[in-house]
């Protein structure tokens, strides 16, 4: 017996599934990287000269690097289908400054106390998210709220530098050296920061496809009851993925105390916004399950082309927030009419 | 048609028929009911009662045929509209907010103002009024709604469509969650709307209540009407055969089917408060229907057997020995799998495409350590689409994209991919045309044959007639009884299910 039969009645053409359109379509395939040719385009416009300068593409890709790493764990959140983790800032900060004030054991240590003292706090979130089930929005708010405290009264609302802490110490050379060093290509070199965040998109693209977990992780994102019932460990998934999320947080905090030579608390401020609307713009979607780290990369280079466009041409500071918080919503809308138009039916 | 005030025709569909992709749910229905006349509507589930009442609540906009109220054609395209035209509708889930109180749930959306200010006093005179009217007089309108009882709220929720004086009510299973006593005093209240001219729609899978309460009865089936009578014409018997009807002998072959040795047995599993004391066995090759109304208990049971909830007392034992599962991954390494009741909620992930979908259960039997590379499990993907006839045959689309019937296609696939043991069905085939219905059928008699034993929860009843072996019987939480094979006949299970006929024992 065929399938169709039932396909031939008239009255039953009026609610075929709809197929995706052509709109929604094209924005997918090609995604953010249409919008890093136009930045291209704008940018040469703009500043001849300048744009495309060997120097210029350093400064932006310095600037890409930090977003770059907060965005590859954003998108490991947002892929989950758990929204944002909020309490990035916080993560930033706070392993910053336990790398700073542990510099005096050496650098190897310092760095790795405070990278494994912001997975763990990561690992916090995972749990309350994963296992109790908390909002991962609201949770990740009040958390990062109650770690600025806590970072506040450990270091008494001050920053904190290495030099004071270990002075004339090889370590805190190293720890400067850290964010300032750079592979040369014949004449263009490209900084450690830039090398650790493209390597951070290279592994987090293959954990995303290539590994058991993330391909779980897919699953869960995209439901996380069928994942449940399909005997997937949504639990475990979950913490693990607030705890790669804050690692890779860990990593941006003490390359970040790196460039600014000290430790404050405030150091991570605006890096949980600016990550997600890489991410989102980079082509996953709050609903989980859909988009990948090449497309985080590409939203990154868009916000660090947008920034490095607007200071060429003279935009203020002020003005540059007004810009990428319209972008944002934008953003924000045009995703959400195209995953109604791809999504529930 | 007579014209005086009772008896005056209250609503009129003429010919309406509705459809979803695949599946003509309504097909050129004829209804109708008088005012102060209770009229049942019953029929097996997907017989089409519920898409014909939701039709009548203006959820659809694309219906054909005609709908006249109280004598004047109307288009019924918005629930608003149908409001407006005096349909109230009262569903088996309660609509009411619980924190809030009764006066504040009956009077939502026309609560009396005073200037800017909610007029206090008339929001109780009102509700007051309201709740008289079922027979609530003594209930104080500034009570919460989760203050109250279950039989209570109900009565809320009939007051609540009240307020909007409606000429037509339709109750759509208002009984599943009363006792016996709750039932008469909500059959006193219904008798009292009649004595108000009001036109009821009973939609019911007891048969006794609507023998009880009906004036006409109007039975369904596949989308048709099968005939309208007047209930006290009509017996219980004849009623129950006009439900079931077709042959089955047409559509299903002969089974023959090969039981070997004792798989699976369960032994005095309880879940306090949803099932109790339920045991059973499954032999190799055996398919065991598990036969019970919806909120017997049936879900409840197997989300304990594959631990995806807890249970309280009992034991379970896989080839003999004793196996707890404290998750789904246990259940499924054992060979235990569980094939959900809704395919969009804990089936599918809907937006994933086919391949992931068939692949989702068991990624870690095709990862290579931490490393899993989703392409290896194309050939299986593509055996699964082959054998199930998934339609069409494109691994890489997306499952929202399939139809209804294939994607529970896709979802039977995913489940053979884990090659279990023991399958645990739950409503295989619920909305889905009859050709995805034939091929899964085909797939589940295949796997018995292959010495996998499979336990069938189901409200179809031709499917427990043509595909199992036996049948036990759970109504409220309780297994009732069993029927062998040679007493699987739908009008018997049917009234099983009802807790009635030879094979019930308590």
């Amino acid at each position: 017996m065929s399938e169709t039969n039932f396909d031939s009645n008239p009255a039953c053409t009026v609610h075929r599934v709809r197929e995706t359109s052509k709109f929604a379509q094209w924005i997918n395939r090609l995604g953010v990287y249409v919008v890093v040719a136009a930045l291209l385009i704008i940018g040469m416009a703009v500043a001849p000269t300048k744009f495309l300068s060997l120097e210029n593409i350093r400064n932006t890709l310095q600037s890409v690097s930090l977003m770059g790493m907060v965005a590859v764990g954003m998108s490991f959140v947002v892929y989950s289908a758990n929204f944002a983790d909020l309490s990035a800032p916080m993560i930033i900060a706070f392993s910053g400054m336990i790398t700073i004030s542990s510099i005096r054991m050496g650098f190897v240590p310092a760095f790795v106390i405070g990278v494994l003292s912001g997975t763990l706090l990561g690992a916090i979130s995972g749990f309350v998210i994963g296992k109790l089930r908390a909002h991962p929005v609201i949770w990740t708010m009040a958390y990062n709220f109650v770690l600025s405290g806590i970072v506040r009264w450990i270091y008494m609302g001050s920053q904190i530098y290495p030099d004071v802490i270990a002075p004339d110490s090889a370590a805190v050379d190293t720890f400067y050296n850290l964010s300032r060093a750079s592979i040369p290509i014949g004449d263009f070199s490209l900084s450690w920061m830039t090398v650790v965040m493209l390597a951070m998109i290279v592994l987090g693209q293959l954990i995303l496809k290539r590994t058991k977990f993330g391909n779980q992780l897919k699953v869960v994102g995209s439901n996380y009851e069928a994942a449940r019932l399909s005997g997937i460990n949504v639990t475990g998934v979950i913490i693990t993925v607030f705890m790669i999320a804050a690692f890779c947080f860990a990593v941006t905090g003490v390359f970040f105390a790196s460039i600014s030579k000290m430790g404050a608390y405030y150091n991570g401020e605006g890096y949980d916004f600016r990550a997600v609307t890489a991410v989102l713009l980079g082509g996953m979607t709050l609903m989980g399950g859909k988009g990948d780290m090449i497309g985080t990369f590409g939203g990154a280079l868009v916000m660090g082309m947008l920034t490095n466009i607007m200071n060429l041409i003279g935009v203020s500071t002020f003005e540059q927030y007004m810009v990428l918080g319209v972008a944002f919503l934008i953003i924000v809308w045009i995703t959400t009419i195209s995953d109604r138009k791809l999504g529930k039916s | 048609m007579s014209e005086q005030g009772a008896g005056r025709e209250m609503l009129k569909m003429h010919n309406v028929s509705k459809c979803f992709p695949g599946t003509l749910a309504v097909d050129c229905v004829d209804f109708d009911v008088r005012a102060g006349e209770v009229h049942a509507l019953v029929g097996e589930n997907g017989a089409g009662k519920s898409t014909l009442m939701k039709l009548l609540a203006g959820s659809f906009n694309d219906y054909t045929g005609t709908v006249r109220i109280d004598g004047q054609e109307v288009k019924l395209h918005t629930p608003a509209q149908s409001k407006a035209h005096g349909v109230g509708m009262i569903y088996q889930e309660l609509s009411l907010a619980r924190p809030i109180t009764i006066a504040e749930n009956l009077l939502v959306g026309k609560l009396p103002v005073r200037g800017l200010f909610i007029n206090d006093r008339e929001v109780k005179r009102q509700a007051r009024e309201l709740l008289s009217r079922v027979g609530l007089d003594k209930l104080d309108p500034s009570l919460p709604v989760s203050a109250i009882s279950q039989c209570e709220a109900q009565l809320v929720e009939i007051a609540k469509s009240l307020g909007d004086n409606p000429k037509i009510l339709v109750m759509d299973e208002p009984t599943s969650a009363l006792s016996s006593e709750e039932v008469h005093r909500l059959f006193a209240i219904i008798r009292q709307l009649k004595a108000q001219g009001i036109a009821v729609i009973y939609i019911s899978h007891h048969l006794q209540e609507v023998f009880e309460i009906s004036d006409r009865v109007t039975i369904m089936r596949d989308g048709r009407r099968q005939g309208t009578y007047q209930t006290d014409r009509i017996t219980k018997a004849e009623m129950t055969h006009l439900m079931v009807g077709r042959s089955v002998d047409e559509f299903y072959a002969q089974r023959i089917s090969a039981i070997g040795d004792e798989l699976f047995r369960v032994e005095g599993l309880s879940r306090w408060g949803f099932f109790h004391d339920v045991s059973f066995s499954v032999s190799a090759g055996e398919t065991l229907a598990v036969c019970g109304l919806a909120g017997s208990g049936r879900t409840e049971l197997a989300r304990a057997i594959v631990g995806v909830d807890r249970y309280d007392e009992g034991r379970i034992l896989l080839q003999g020995e004793e196996v707890r599962f404290a998750n789904m991954f246990q259940a499924i390494q054992s060979g235990v799998v569980y094939l959900t009741e809704s395919r969009s909620v804990d089936g599918l992930a809907i937006r994933l495409t086919a391949a992931e979908n068939i692949m989702s259960a068991h990624i870690p039997d095709h990862a290579k350590g931490i490393f899993y590379k989703a392409a290896d499990g194309n050939r299986d993907v593509q055996e699964l689409i082959e054998a199930l006839n998934i339609y069409p045959a494109a691994a890489q689309r997306q499952a929202l994209n399939f139809s209804g019937g294939n994607q529970q296609k896709i979802l039977m696939a995913k489940w053979l991919a884990t090659n279990p043991k023991v399958l645990i069905l739950d409503e295989p085939t619920r909305g889905v045309d009859i050709g995805a219905k034939e091929i899964i059928h085909k797939a589940i008699d295949r796997l018995a044959k292959q010495g996998t034993a499979i336990i069938l929860i189901t409200s179809d009843l031709p499917e427990i007639v043509g595909l199992s072996d036996r049948a036990v019987i759970l109504r409220n939480g309780h297994v009732i009884g069993e029927i062998p094979r040679n007493g699987i006949l739908e009008t018997e299970l049917l009234m099983a299910a009802n807790g009635e006929g030879e094979y019930v024992h308590v």
